[in-house]
């Protein structure tokens, strides 16, 4: 791909500093967590990333939206960088929004559902519907619309993430990443943490809003039933390194890499047989 | 003390719950948050306890060998041969643990003392049964071996944080076997281990179970799970038993709506699967369970009756127990629910 446009990431190397040689003195070795990782998510694309725990999978997302800064490498977005912005040009990362894994630590337990979700529009006022921040009626209005985009009634509203159930939450946490408009969706572990029954309906969701809004989504899970449901192609990453990325459908049925087969050979179906 | 158990009770090959009642205070007032539970465990046999959160699964587990909240009533029966463990008391309970029942839990970095080598941890049953110290760590080291961690003379002495999240699990297992027990109770073993980890840990409780002929009574939320090593199933939805039967039978063909909609619900990994059509709603909560079933509010087939009736737990076909009104219809029409 030569075009710009989407999220490009090129080379990215993220480093953490490791454990202490000798106690509390000692020289840290540093740990790579991605090494060199060049991934593309093209506009309305659903890339999947998939591996194990300590992959780098996540470090990944985090990077591209900021929470942890990269060693080397290049993060763009529609061809603008998303690396050492300054302050002032923060704005850039609008464009990106993420959910996370467990809907209850990742809202404010002290605000209600509207106040986390009105809250990105007191972060980024230039990109707020018009008149939500100092127009109450506009404001509920707009929050009740998007929590009716995600499939939750109005008193939904005012209530506080404790008394919401799981998948509410989530939902929730669905609607706040969709107040800023973002055109790419990060979804870290997005329904792993759902009951088995939910998990379907916010799949769902998920799946009708990257349709109703052409989102691109980075979608990062270890189920691999789940990839196979919602992904355009998939990148499989392991200790750090991209082993392989390939378009869904000949990643499940002819993977290349030793370790992609390991996976999909380690991920059982549900077995029926009599 | 030897730490020996009573002849008596070593003939019994099953573990058997009976109507099970734990009532917890709750926001209002108390609640039966497991409700008339019952199911057997059989010598080499999986039986799988199934359910969502708040279904009363890993609490039905732990009041078999009495880790219940302090505030939590039990009553019903959970017999070890003759003996009523819920009113065995507390010693004897303390007995029975470790050495007649033993329990594997979730997550083997928090289960495990950081402080104290593996090799001590799993020898510890041992010694208090009067083993010195160095023949408790040699048959910790066997022990070790036995559950697959390689080297495992040398990697008595390490600490937990040494190992990694599967060999810990591989050394939790180790722990629960140390007591010689007959009965495992394994509450979600696998749900915090990567894929590949997970395969290699339920393919060691199946062959645990083989060898040494015990009975597992494996905990969890993960049907892809169950329905590779449980021989029989209990599905729980809100605190009460909603189907029970053999584990192949009831994947195949549930004769509860409830199970019939979690078997759609797993995505397929070996076959392009669309995403399931979801239930309505999410798992009932157990202090506050809806009149008649429980399940009817997010039923695709509730009617009037399913309401305010509650149905009962009952034999629809040989070996199948089901608590849907319709469970004698479905197994006659030889179709579980309308599909759609």
């Amino acid at each position: 791909m030569t075009d710009a446009a989407g999220l490009r990431i090129t080379d990215l190397t993220v480093t953490y500093p490791g454990p202490r040689a000798a106690g509390l003195v000692g020289r840290r070795t540093p740990i790579t967590a991605v090494d060199a990782v060049s991934l593309d998510v093209a506009p309305d694309e659903t890339v999947a990333l998939v591996g194990e725990s300590g992959s780098g999978k996540s470090t990944i997302a985090r990077a591209v939206v900021g929470l942890v800064a990269p060693s080397a490498g290049s993060i763009e977005f529609d061809g603008a960088s998303l690396l050492n912005l300054r302050p002032r040009d923060q704005w850039a990362r609008r464009n990106i929004a993420m959910i996370f894994q467990d809907p209850r630590s990742a809202l404010n337990p002290r605000l209600s559902a509207a106040a986390s979700i009105s809250e990105a529009w007191e972060a980024h006022p230039d990109v707020a519907p018009e008149g939500v921040r100092r127009d109450q009626r506009r404001r509920r209005a707009a929050v009740v619309d998007l929590l009716a985009q995600v499939g939750l009634d109005p008193d939904v509203a005012g209530k506080r993430p404790t008394a919401l159930s799981g998948g509410q939450c989530q939902r929730v946490s669905i609607a706040r990443a969709l107040a800023l408009s973002p055109r790419l969706l990060i979804c870290d572990e997005a329904v792993s943490a759902l009951d088995v029954s939910v998990q379907a309906q916010v799949l769902k969701l998920l799946v009708s809003v990257r349709e109703a809004r052409s989102l691109s989504m980075l979608f990062i899970t270890h189920d691999l039933g789940v990839v196979r449901q919602v992904a355009d192609r998939v990148a499989v990453m392991r200790h750090g390194e991209l082993v392989e990325s390939a378009d869904v459908h000949t990643l499940f049925t002819a993977p290349q890499h030793d370790y992609t087969r390991e996976l999909l050979s380690a991920a059982v179906d549900l077995d029926v047989r009599s | 003390m030897s730490g020996r158990v009573p002849a008596g009770s070593r003939s019994a090959g099953t573990l058997r719950v009976r109507e099970l009642r734990i009532t917890l205070p709750g926001p209002r007032g108390m609640a039966d948050v497991v409700d008339g539970v019952s199911f057997d465990m059989v010598e080499g046999r999986t039986t799988g306890l199934i359910g969502e959160s708040g279904s009363g699964k890993s609490l039905t587990a732990m009041a078999m060998v009495g880790l219940v909240p302090e505030t939590a009533v039990v009553s019903g029966q959970v017999l070890l041969g003759d003996e009523d463990l819920l009113t065995a008391g507390r010693a004897r309970i303390r007995q029975v643990r470790g050495t007649e029942i033993s329990v594997v839990f979730q997550d083997p970095s928090t289960a495990l003392n950081p402080t104290m080598t593996i090799g001590d941890q799993v020898g510890e049953i041992l010694r208090s049964r009067g083993l010195s110290r160095s023949q408790a760590r040699e048959r910790a080291a066997d022990l070790l071996e036995h559950v697959g961690i390689p080297d495992a003379a040398n990697r008595v002495r390490a600490y937990p944080h040494e190992f990694s999240g599967g060999m810990r699990q591989r050394a939790m297992i180790a722990l629960a076997l140390a007591g010689g027990p007959r009965f495992i109770l394994a509450d979600e073993p696998t749900t915090a281990l990567d894929v590949t980890v997970q395969a290699r840990i339920l393919d060691l409780l199946g062959r645990l179970r083989d060898e040494d002929h015990l009975s597992m009574l494996l905990v969890s939320h993960d049907l892809r799970v169950m329905s590779h090593v449980a021989d029989d199933l209990v599905v729980m939805y809100a605190g009460r038993v909603c189907e029970r039967g053999g584990a192949k039978a009831v994947l195949n063909r549930p004769l509860h709506p409830y199970t019939d909609a979690l078997v759609r619900s797993v995505p397929s990994v070996h076959v392009e699967s669309a995403i399931a059509d979801p239930l309505p709603g999410s798992p009932a909560n157990p202090f506050d369970r809806p009149a008649g079933c429980p399940f009817n509010p997010r039923c695709p087939r509730a009617e009037d009756r399913c309401r305010t009736e509650v149905p009962a737990l009952r034999e629809i076909a040989p070996g199948r127990l089901s608590a849907c009104h319709f469970a004698e219809l479905a197994e006659r029409t030889s179709d579980t629910v309308p599909r759609n």
